[in-house]
């Protein structure tokens, strides 16, 4: 799978979580940029992203998985 | 997932709710939660839902409101909740405590328990909350363990009975993976099994109260990887991530009743779902049905549906094939487990399916939200989900062996409890056909009603009534004045209540008994009857029963003193053949307030009589 394909998902996932459109959250987007994505959500987030990609992120990685291209970076990591 | 379908998908979906399809949109996200429910996919149904807001064609859901009080994180468990209720028809609000807050919520009586019109309280707690020293597999007096848990749990359930009405639910305890000492031990988890049957006999002491078995959970989808202990101890959350949609696949078993979204029949297809094969081109003894592979799926199957008739659920056939074709297999095949009687209805012809299940629905007298539907053509599931979207059509996947197990999990076929006129249900469906087959004879209805040879028996209920007649408010919807859904309690505190009298009603006729088939339930103050509820279930509709009814209890309350009967009809989408029951009785009408009517008989005039061919018997308290 290409990075951009990767990126198109997790993008998706991070929309769909946070009640947003693909178009609100643009490869760019951080936990800081985006209103929804809260403490509370982020759990959420992690969950939602485990399901698609059936990996397992260790609550080491929850702090750094702050924003898409972190998200991608951590994911290609995993061999996604 | 993982699938790179999966944009094709979310095209597919997006354009469904562009074009304002509401049950392709479902259809869609019903076909896909079967195979990947979960944290990823709730949130894209919970919007799609919040997207159709107008409904775009779907049935309104049914709302329920529940409140979990619990001792770990059930944050990411709502969300699937709320997603798989909503694919179920249900909408369900739900709160949710603070962490380890069970007894103050409970004592506490504005506390999130006790929420206005709160339907049902899960309580959520984990062995390792409620007895750790047994999680630990610390060296404990076990009797002691179970006295103390059961204790806690009987005091809980008592005050919390004191101050509501709603179901409550309470998950049992969880064995712990190894028993603490290994084999040795009688097995891994007979302590907990013990708190779990003790908690069981203590909650039949009270109305409403269910143990939701949490170990058989745990048990069903792997103990060795149910929980994520990493995650147990940086967030409280016990459940591993692919778990999360089992535990609220579990409390939607319970929902699911409790909203009265429950399926009252099951149409099945036949070809390659109750038998493998095509009869029509493998003929009878091409089919494969036995007790080997690979027959014996459809075996399986065959016993399941078999269980659904105990819980009361009719079946019914819906079949594109030659009907004398399918008609020699049932009776004749010898690997058939389900006989001809079981079925209530046979449509075996070459209409489409949703005409099929609209007619099957009609002759059963239900409606079709009470129907479910089996069958393992997803192009026959669509129709029936793009025509009929509030049927309960039930996902099927490609592997036949999986069928039966699909089937013994779906909440519709889920009840809260289970009563005698449950289990001669499907009798009584039967005993319908043979009725109305008398009716065609017969040359005029008078003649017919005669020839039923009814009787009716009107009775002051007593306690052993309470589970019949609290089932009777929930599901009983065409005739229905007031369509006031009561919990067991609640009816149990009419039968206290000096002020009230609760009247249950039974009736048979020359093919049988139809058990307990109406209620009212009036209270009376200074001479007034007022009819807060009065409803006949509605397969004996249409047969002058509920004249006899009214005529009787107008007689008893005539004895007791009493001068005047007053009631009303609040009109709901369903309640149409209640609307004149009323004024056809000789009621006047009082006033009239957005369609609902209220009406008042004056019992010291003569009450429109009893029909002259039914035999009326009444069974006063004493």
């Amino acid at each position: 799978m290409n990075d951009d394909n990767t990126t198109t998902r997790v993008r998706q996932i991070v929309a769909d979580t946070l009640f947003l459109t693909l178009d609100d959250v643009d490869e760019k987007a951080t936990q800081e940029s985006l209103k929804n994505w809260d403490s509370i959500q982020h759990l959420n987030v992690v969950l939602a992203l485990e399901q698609a990609f059936q990996v397992r992120f260790p609550p080491e990685d929850f702090q750094t998985m702050n924003s898409i291209a972190t998200i991608v970076e951590n994911l290609q990591g995993k061999g996604v | 997932m993982t699938d790179e379908n999966n944009r094709d998908w979310r095209a597919d979906l997006r354009i469904a709710v562009e074009n304002k399809d509401g049950p392709l949109a479902q259809a869609l996200m019903v076909e896909r939660w079967a195979k990947d429910g979960g944290p990823m996919l709730a949130p894209v149904v919970n919007q799609t839902y919040a997207g159709l807001g107008d409904l775009c064609g779907l049935a309104k859901p049914k709302p329920v409101k529940i409140s979990i009080l619990r001792s770990f994180s059930v944050e990411p468990v709502i969300p699937v909740l709320q997603a798989a209720a909503r694919l179920k028809g249900i909408d369900p609000d739900i709160a949710v405590s603070d962490f380890n807050t069970v007894a103050q919520d409970i004592l506490t009586p504005d506390s999130i328990a006790y929420r206005a019109g709160t339907d049902a309280v899960i309580i959520a707690r984990l062995t390792r909350d409620v007895a750790p020293e047994l999680w630990h597999g610390e060296m404990v007096d076990v009797q002691a363990v179970i006295d103390r848990v059961v204790a806690d749990y009987e005091n809980l359930i008592g005050q919390f009975r004191a101050h509501s009405d709603a179901y409550l639910i309470v998950h049992g305890l969880e064995a712990p993976v190894f028993a603490a000492d290994g084999i040795a031990g009688k097995n891994s988890g007979h302590v907990t099994h013990a708190i779990n049957q003790a908690l069981h006999d203590m909650a039949e002491n009270f109305k409403g109260v269910y143990i939701l078995d949490y170990d058989g959970l745990v048990a069903r989808h792997g103990r060795m990887n149910w929980s994520d202990e990493v995650r147990w101890h940086t967030m409280r959350l016990p459940l591993a991530m692919e778990n999360l949609v089992h535990l609220a696949h579990e409390w939607l078993r319970f929902v699911v009743p409790v909203s009265g979204k429950i399926a009252k029949a099951l149409v099945v297809d036949l070809d390659n779902t109750l038998w493998g094969g095509i009869v029509g081109e493998d003929g009878k003894d091409g089919l494969r049905l036995d007790g080997d592979y690979p027959g014996a799926a459809f075996q399986d199957i065959q016993r399941a549906l078999k269980t659904l008739i105990n819980r009361g659920i009719a079946l019914a056939i819906c079949s594109k094939n030659n009907l004398d074709d399918a008609i020699d297999v049932i009776e004749n095949h010898p690997g058939m487990i389900l006989k001809k009687d079981d079925f209530a209805v046979l449509r075996i012809n070459w209409q489409d399916k949703a005409t099929n299940i609209k007619d099957i629905a009609d002759e059963l007298n239900i409606a079709t939200d009470a129907v479910a539907f089996l069958d393992d053509n997803p192009a026959e599931r669509l129709q029936v989900r793009q025509t009929l979207p509030e049927v309960n059509v039930i996902e099927l996947g490609d592997d036949p062996f999986t069928y039966a197990k699909v089937v013994m999990s779906e909440p519709g076929f889920e009840r809260l409890a289970l009563t005698g006129d449950d289990r001669a249900r499907v009798q009584y469906y039967r005993q319908n056909s043979q009725r109305r087959a008398l009716q065609n004879a017969a040359s005029s209805i008078e003649d017919f009603y005669r020839s039923l040879e009814m009787t009716l028996m009107v009775e002051e209920a007593g306690p052993h009534l309470v589970t019949r007649l609290a089932q009777m408010t929930q599901k009983t919807n065409q005739f229905n004045m007031t369509t006031r859904r009561y919990s067991e309690q609640q009816i149990e505190n009419f039968l206290k209540n000096p002020d009230a009298s609760v009247f249950a009603v039974s009736a048979w006729d020359r093919f049988g008994e139809n058990g307990v088939i109406g209620l009212m339930i009036v209270n009376i103050t200074k001479g007034v009857a007022d009819i807060d509820s009065f409803l006949m279930s509605c397969r004996v509709i249409g047969r002058t029963l509920e004249t006899a009814f009214l005529a009787t209890v107008s007689e008893i309350l005539r004895d007791q003193g009493v001068k005047k009967i007053t009631g009303c009809y609040i009109p709901t989408d369903k309640n149409k053949p209640a609307k004149n029951v009323y004024k056809d009785h000789g009621f006047d009408e009082i006033d009239e307030n957005d369609g609902i009517v209220r009406g008042q008989l004056d019992l010291t005039k003569p009450v429109t009589p009893s029909p002259e061919w039914i035999t009326v018997i009444k069974n006063e308290k004493d």
